[in-house]
């Protein structure tokens, strides 16, 4: 496998009105796709529906790579309005590459005054010489080629993006990509660069595309999910519309609900008739279903729900990222109410914790909060085929008939069999209120006390195995991190690595129940641990001081959203650490 | 037309008289229960018997009918002159703080009424046979109700304004 | 309607559990339970496939009286959880029940949209205008000039909803309004509703003693309405408009499309894996 660093390549292509920046992204990572590649696209906009300004950044190389870089190497402006938006998310180096459309006015200040090269082409000039071709085509084809991609799947790619718009578009549109792909300027001022010859990578085995919310669907239908409920939510939409005719088609159900106090509620009632059911939102949405995800631990009813988290508090920032509801994921139910909370470190990953999630919801006739955020369920990534192995966990434990059924039998495990409507004999009322063994409410202290035991004793005494954390690497410098900041946590870790740190990186995938014994073992030998996170408030850094005890001098990295913690960041913190 | 000129025969009239009965057992039974749950024994144990008798006189009904085929008629069906059979106490009409005298003023007004019912049908039926064995019935109901007015005649408390709870309404959840 | 037949005739009291209920004495929902077990007798429906879904509140208490599938969920939400069993379980007869103050204040959204979405569920609404199990509150059905709450000490001064009207212009397909007084009537009622093919909706009228003695009266006002059942929603909005809420009987019927949700025959999962092969 070829790996040299020119091989990582990220590129920003930004344009308004549209321009279809973001179509071109999209066409771009499937042509790194095509041609062997790994990468990963995010995207960014203006607040516009339609027409506004907007950013594609890729990230292109030929290994497996799943987190943007500190900065870029090139940006293609197909025009300059409203770019300052983007001047935060795209970090330009000094021997980074600007290539703009002389047509698209002047340069704003700021860009000039980098001071990094700037190659100019007539994008939408050369896009006029062809019928129905488009400036962004034009764009899509100068990147390909300062990729060194092969134009040979190009055609191909284009032909399935626009087939339905009509033959002359999608001609018009591979005429435009020759002709960026043809241009000049560009097919020399890559031969002038170092490492330019073509390198073909080896990967030979199967790649995905996909993104995280694709994933966690995939994880959810994996894990046996058969129902849904579905309120609509940035960013969590797309998770639900990509469930929706593929639920349909293995004999379950979507519903969309009028609210998500609906929502969880209809997951509650599914999950009662016996069908494992779950439900997506984001911050917002769970703060709602809060209520909701309690009576599922009260009445112990498996239910799992996925929240995509977004910047907050209240509104926040709807479509950007951050890991601020990791508070409420845990605290945020009234009463003692143990539950699940778990979260997906990378896009591959955000299929197998949701596959556990649901598989864990259902053994342990609980709620699972599935926590993931918006950079990974909506970038897209190419990656190696997800391959892993869960434990062998049991199915929702069912009763049959049986006379004097006790729907909270106080068993060992603290697991009470669970009767589904239908199930003769062993008629019972599920309930919210604190309730005897045979479910009839009760407000006695031996009641409440036993109920509670065994709703705590069946998480405390499950044995949730070797996937609690990912653990990578060896010494006695560790990062502590969880959800999509791992990426750049191993990536980070990877070039202290390459300059003589060895930095052990402890990627937490389960939060609740926390695994105190098992971060103590993990933490043998490490003397010093950088705590990694998306959030102003420190949430994980609170979470890991009240659940864990580490002994070793820990230093806490948090920035909230909006912008991703990158490899860079990182390292930095090592600067002066000794 | 009344329902006395429309019962033309003893298998309808017995299937009224033993829902009669049966409804009034049941919300007998029905009392009871709320007083037991409301700690008021002396009105539960009341209720019970009145429930008993109740049962008692359903059964008797079902063994002047051995050998018939009674029609099933569904409970809404029944073309009372109220809401519910005559013989059944109104739910309205209780209170936890209700006594023993408050039962029985209830239950001999139930009777009135189930006699009322029987003597009825007794003077205007079409038929005989419907005729002679309402106009039975309607003397038992008497005797029953002379037995209730002496129960009352026995007891001491009043069936005056319900005596009062100091304690306020609680609020379980 | 027809009266199933079966071996062993289904009596009420197969549908009742033994725990007694703690509705204080006079209370209207005794009758609702007496009605719900003697339509599903009626109907011989065998009891491990029928659910009753409650929220909180006096009546939602309901559940725990009877010996069918019960849910006792959160405040104003069953008809969300009673639409996700349904949708997971369509052979499954689904009841909901509640009062005015969970159906109608907190869960006046879900109200509306079940009506709307027209599953076949029947909810029924024991109405008595207050918040009973939190001691006497006005309720969306409260009369504006009822002052004998601390919260509105000089009444709410607003006008009440019409649970009826609220139900036809949201939509539903089956609307009755139902007397505790005549639990046999509310039987039928509830026979009807039950077998009708959507969502139906029955409003009992069930006096509170405690908190509303005046209701205690209510037998004395409570009537039947004339006319029977009409299909014309215009004719049923004049009916619930010209009545003043006490005219009892089935007043709307109507067949609108049924909604079940989409599902075919179980294909397996490995078309969907193949989606995301480069």
């Amino acid at each position: 496998m070829n790996a040299t660093p020119s091989c990582d390549i990220s590129v920003a292509i930004t344009g308004s009105g549209g321009a279809g920046s973001i179509t071109a992204g999209e066409l771009l990572l499937g042509m790194a796709g095509s041609n062997g590649c790994f990468g990963v696209m995010r995207r960014s906009f203006g607040p516009q529906i339609r027409g506004g300004e907007a950013a594609a950044l890729v990230r292109v190389q030929h290994q497996p790579v799943e987190c943007m870089n500190d900065n870029f190497d090139l940006l293609l402006a197909l025009d300059w309005r409203n770019a300052e938006r983007f001047a935060g998310e795209i970090a330009l180096r000094p021997d980074s590459v600007i290539i703009a459309d002389p047509a698209a006015g002047e340069i704003p200040a700021p860009v000039r005054e980098l001071g990094v090269d700037i190659i100019e082409v007539p994008m939408k000039a050369l896009a006029e010489e062809v019928e129905a071709g488009r400036p962004n085509m034009v764009a899509l084809g100068l990147l390909c080629q300062w990729l060194g991609f092969s134009p040979d799947e190009a055609g191909r790619s284009i032909d399935q993006a626009f087939r339905a718009r009509g033959e002359v578009i999608v001609r018009g549109s591979q005429a435009a990509f020759d002709k960026g792909f043809t241009e000049p300027s560009i097919v020399a001022a890559r031969k002038a660069r170092p490492g330019s010859e073509r390198q073909v990578p080896s990967w030979s085995e199967t790649r995905w595309q996909l993104n995280g919310n694709e994933a966690c669907g995939l994880g959810a239908l994996r894990g046996g999910i058969r129902f849904a409920a579905a309120y609509p939510i940035t960013p969590a939409s797309d998770l639900l519309e990509w469930l929706s005719p593929r639920l349909e088609k293995l004999g379950g159900q979507l519903l969309q609900a009028e609210d998500e106090l609906a929502s969880i509620n209809m997951v509650i009632g599914a999950s009662f008739g016996g069908v494992p059911a779950m439900t997506a939102t984001s911050g917002p949405g769970l703060a709602l279903m809060l209520e909701g995800i309690g009576l599922a631990v009260a009445s112990e009813t498996p239910a799992v729900i996925v929240d995509v988290m977004r910047g907050g508090p209240s509104t926040g920032l709807p479509t950007k990222s951050e890991q601020t509801d990791l508070n409420m994921a845990l605290y945020g139910m009234h009463g003692d109410a143990p539950h699940l909370v778990l979260g997906a470190l990378d896009h591959a990953d955000c299929i197998l914790t949701t596959e556990w999630s649901v598989r864990l919801a259902e053994a342990l006739q609980t709620a699972a909060v599935v926590l993931t955020d918006q950079y990974l369920a909506q970038s897209r990534a190419l990656i190696p085929e997800p391959r892993y192995t869960l434990p062998e966990i049991p199915a929702r434990s069912t009763a049959e008939s049986a006379a004097e059924y006790l729907r909270y039998a106080d068993t060992p495990s603290g697991i009470s069999p669970m009767a589904i409507p239908g199930t003769a004999e062993c008629t019972h009322v599920a309930e919210g209120l604190e309730h005897r063994e045979n479910g009839r409410p009760s407000t006695a202290a031996a009641d409440h006390a036993r109920q509670l035991e065994k709703r705590a004793r069946k998480l405390r005494e499950f044995d949730f195995g070797e996937h609690w954390a990912d653990i990578r690497g060896d010494g006695t410098t560790a990062i502590l991190t969880w959800g999509s900041t791992t990426a750049a946590v191993r990536e980070a870790a990877d070039r202290l690595q390459d300059a003589g740190t060895k930095v052990k990186v402890i990627a937490l995938r389960l939060l609740l129940p926390a695994s105190p014994d098992r971060l103590a073992e993990t933490l043998q030998g490490v003397d010093r641990v950088l705590i990694v996170e998306q959030s102003h408030g420190r949430q994980f850094h609170h979470y890991l001081r009240a659940h864990y005890d580490i002994d070793a001098e820990c230093r806490t990295h948090a920035r909230p959203g909006p912008l991703p913690i990158t490899p860079g960041e990182i390292v930095e913190q090592f600067v002066n650490w000794s | 037309m009344s329902l006395a000129e429309k019962m033309t025969d003893v298998a309808t009239f017995l299937a009224y008289s033993v829902a009669l009965e049966e409804e009034s057992a049941e919300r007998h039974d029905e009392l009871a229960d709320m007083m037991d749950v409301h700690h008021n024994p002396e009105v539960a144990e009341t209720f019970r018997k009145l429930a008993g008798y109740s049962r008692l006189h359903a059964s008797e009904i079902r063994e002047h009918s051995s050998g018939r085929q009674l029609p099933v008629i569904a409970p809404w069906d029944f073309e009372w002159d109220g809401m519910e059979g005559p013989e059944t106490a109104d739910v309205a009409d209780v209170s936890y703080l209700m006594s023993i005298a408050h039962a029985l003023k209830i239950a001999t007004g139930n009777e009135r009424r189930a006699h009322d019912f029987y003597h009825e049908i007794s003077e205007h039926s079409p038929d005989a046979g419907v005729r002679a064995l309402a106009a039975e019935f309607a003397a038992e109901e008497l005797e029953h109700l002379e037995l209730l007015q002496e129960w009352q005649a026995r007891i001491t408390d009043s069936d005056d304004e319900f005596v009062f709870d100091p304690d306020p309404a609680h609020t379980p959840e | 309607m027809e009266q199933a037949t079966t071996a062993k005739k289904a009596i009420p009291k197969d549908y009742k559990s033994d725990y007694k209920p703690i509705w204080c004495p006079g209370c209207g929902d005794f009758a609702v339970l007496n009605a719900i077990t003697k339509a599903l007798a009626f109907l011989a429906l065998p009891r491990e496939e029928v659910a009753l879904i409650t929220g909180i509140g006096c009546s939602s208490r309901i559940a725990g009286f009877t010996s069918l599938y019960g849910f006792h969920g959160v405040h104003g939400r069953s008809l969300a959880v009673a639409a996700g069993l349904k949708a997971a379980r369509p052979e499954l007869t689904v009841l909901v029940a509640g009062g005015d103050g969970d159906g109608l204040s907190i869960g006046g959204n879900h109200f509306i949209h079940a009506c709307r979405r027209n599953m076949n569920l029947t909810y029924i609404m024991m109405d008595n205008e207050v918040y009973g199990m939190t001691k006497g509150q006005a309720s969306p059905t409260t009369a504006a000039d009822w002052e004998q709450s601390k919260l509105t000490p000089h009444g709410t001064g607003i006008r009440p909803f019409k649970p009826a009207g609220l139900a036809l212009t949201a939509g539903a397909s089956f609307i009755a309004r139902g007397f505790s007084g005549d639990p046999n009537g509310l039987a039928r009622m509830l026979v009807e509703a039950i077998s009708h093919p959507g969502f139906s909706f029955v409003q009992v009228l069930s006096p509170c003693p405690t908190f509303c003695p005046e209701q205690m009266q209510w037998k004395k006002q409570v009537r039947i309405f004339e006319e029977t059942d009409t299909d014309d929603p215009i004719l049923a909005a004049q009916r619930i408009q010209a009545d003043d809420g006490m005219s009892t009987g089935i007043i709307f019927r109507q067949e609108y499309a049924v909604f079940q949700a989409q599902s075919t025959a179980g294909a397996d999962l490995e078309p969907i894996e193949q989606e995301f092969a480069i």
